[in-house]
């Protein structure tokens, strides 16, 4: 079977990198200048984007904006990952930032593979 | 024998008045004499005196002449043929004659006398005269002289007054000015006493004002750590994100490979020292609140921190110019802290120079101008740096690749980094200022002409 493709945006190298090892299931491609993320995710055709908020130059929310706008993207569910907001603030459940979901960092592996799975059934 | 003669004299001799009558015995006695002051009145008299003469000799006038014999002596010269007679007749009278010559000698010697004391007395006179004249001249003079002192002393009187009446104003303006110097004295009293308690109230007022700067300046930190808050939690909670996947990855995956373990403990190491350097970053911000004022030399600071880059440097293929100022004055400085941010500026100035290159430090002494003192308008620093102040100025220039202008604004706010993830925090240049602005300095940052960038720190040498 085909592994699902995850196409993760974010400018910690050490994060994507661990990521990728971790979550063995998945076809994972990094990408960690956001300046480069239409162009990927282009090329990648992921299934689903983790996008990291903030981050040098472009950030989450503008490279979502993109995605949206694209005619051939725009139906690949985005999960945020955000820095800022703590897991207690969060909830249980994730929330929306501008109607995207998001997940706080620090997330276990199984939290984020939970939430890939949920949202991969959504779309 | 000698005739007889007859001497008659204009002199009369004492006792003896002109009388026109003479008597036969007086006659044989006598001897004719006149006096008259007048000549011709002699001749008059004595033709008068011939007359009787002959009268009484019964003898014809013209046979008696008067000769002259002298200025005032005349001789009667009788003829011959009385002469013979004469000597009876005229014997007794020559007694009397001879006497009378005597007499008349006398008289002539004392007319000679008198003559003389006539003379001595016109001498006399003369000379009193002339006594007197010279007297008078000199009285004169004396007058003159005494006119002229009369005249000096009106003149030194008149001066005198004048002299009196000008001390006498200028004794009265002292006096004036006198009362007026001790009232002014009183007034600058009053005046002292009063500037005394406005400098006490402008110290008092100072001290709470840089009380309320540092208050100021704590809630301006307060405020940005609020934003601070948030890039901390985004720089710790970075790695923390990476130590969560990588505990889960030891977890999950037991028996991963050697190669994923080894990287998935450098990700973790690295994680934590990030996570530690932004708290450390971050305290060392916030507790840049008290400053350990003392005067130092910039330049041994400055070598101090080139020191302990030495090895970046080597590294990095990066060379060091010094253009240090000679003379270069003690500054009050932190010198840990100053020596953290000139750190902080090679470290910058390092990174930008990725292939190598050199940095330039250098030293100077400057007045401001009013071009140096265009800070933003927005700025609100701890103490501002005004025209005509002296400063130290360090400069760090380098040779890298410079900072995009669009981000120059911004190289100050706290996380804000050109950087690649990971290296640098992020707040090396927010606290940078922070310690500088606390030194009442100044730092910027800036594009060199040509390539690279300089940084200009700004010392106050107040």
């Amino acid at each position: 079977m085909k592994k699902t493709r995850i196409l993760v945006i974010d400018d910690e190298a050490g994060f994507t990198r661990l990521l990728k090892l971790v979550l063995t299931h998945y076809d994972i491609r990094e990408e960690n200048n956001p300046q480069r993320a239409l162009e990927t995710a282009r090329a990648f055709h992921p299934d689903l984007i983790l996008l990291d908020v903030i981050m040098p130059g472009v950030d989450g929310g503008a490279v979502a904006a993109n995605l949206r706008t694209d005619a051939v993207l725009k139906h690949i569910p985005i999960v945020f990952l955000t820095a800022v907001v703590s897991p207690q603030e969060a909830g249980a459940s994730e929330k929306n930032i501008g109607g995207f979901p998001f997940l706080a960092k620090p997330v276990s592996p199984e939290v984020l593979e939970q939430c890939i799975e949920h949202h991969l059934a959504l779309a | 024998m000698n005739p007889p003669l007859f001497a008659l004299t204009a002199s009369p001799p004492r006792g003896f008045s002109q009388r026109t009558e003479l008597s036969r015995s007086e006659l044989r006695r006598a001897v004719f004499a006149v006096y008259t002051e007048n000549p011709a009145d002699v001749l008059h008299e004595l033709d008068a005196l011939r007359d009787k003469i002959t009268g009484l000799l019964v003898t014809p006038s013209s046979k008696l002449r008067w000769r002259r014999c002298g200025d005032r002596l005349y001789q009667l010269e009788f003829p011959a043929e009385l002469q013979n007679v004469l000597p009876e007749l005229l014997q007794p009278h020559l007694e009397l004659l001879g006497a009378l010559m005597h007499l008349a000698e006398g008289f002539r010697e004392k007319e000679l006398d008198l003559a003389r004391a006539v003379e001595d007395r016109s001498r006399l006179v003369r000379e009193f005269g002339d006594l007197r004249s010279s007297l008078l001249q000199e009285i004169g003079d004396r007058r003159a002289a005494e006119g002229e002192l009369q005249k000096a002393h009106d003149q030194l009187e008149v001066r005198v007054e004048q002299r009196t009446a000008e001390l006498g104003e200028a004794n009265r303006a002292l006096e004036a000015e006198i009362i007026e110097r001790r009232r002014t004295e009183e007034e600058l009293r009053t005046i002292n006493t009063r500037l005394e308690e406005v400098l006490t109230d402008l110290t008092r007022s100072h001290e709470d004002l840089k009380r309320a700067q540092l208050q100021l300046i704590q809630a301006e930190k307060m405020q940005s750590v609020g934003s601070l808050a948030a890039g901390v939690a985004h720089e710790v909670k970075n790695p923390l994100a990476i130590l969560e996947m990588g505990l889960g990855c030891l977890i999950t995956q037991p028996d991963l490979d050697a190669e994923s373990r080894q990287l998935v403990h450098q990700e973790m190491k690295d994680a934590v020292r990030r996570a530690n350097t932004v708290i450390s970053g971050l305290l060392n911000y916030s507790s840049s609140k008290e400053l350990d004022i003392h005067a130092c030399d910039l330049h041994s600071v400055l070598e101090q921190a080139l020191h302990l880059m030495r090895h970046e440097f080597i590294n990095r293929k990066i060379t060091v110019a010094r253009e240090f100022a000679a003379d270069f004055p003690r500054c009050q400085i932190d010198a840990q802290k100053i020596e953290q941010v000139f750190i902080n500026l090679f470290t910058n100035a390092c990174h930008a120079m990725p292939t190598g290159g050199m940095i330039t430090v250098t030293t100077e002494v400057k007045m401001l101008v009013a071009s140096d003192v265009h800070w933003d308008a927005g700025d609100r620093s701890g103490s501002r740096l005004r025209e005509d102040e002296r400063v130290a100025v360090v400069k760090v220039r380098d040779t890298g690749t410079g900072i995009p202008p669009e981000k120059l604004g911004k190289v100050f706010d706290p996380f804000f980094t050109t950087k690649p993830t990971g290296l640098g925090t992020g707040l090396g240049l927010t606290v940078a200022r922070k310690i500088i602005d606390l030194h009442g300095g100044r730092l910027e940052l800036a594009n060199a002409p040509g390539e690279g960038a300089i940084a200009t720190v700004l010392f106050n040498l107040r």
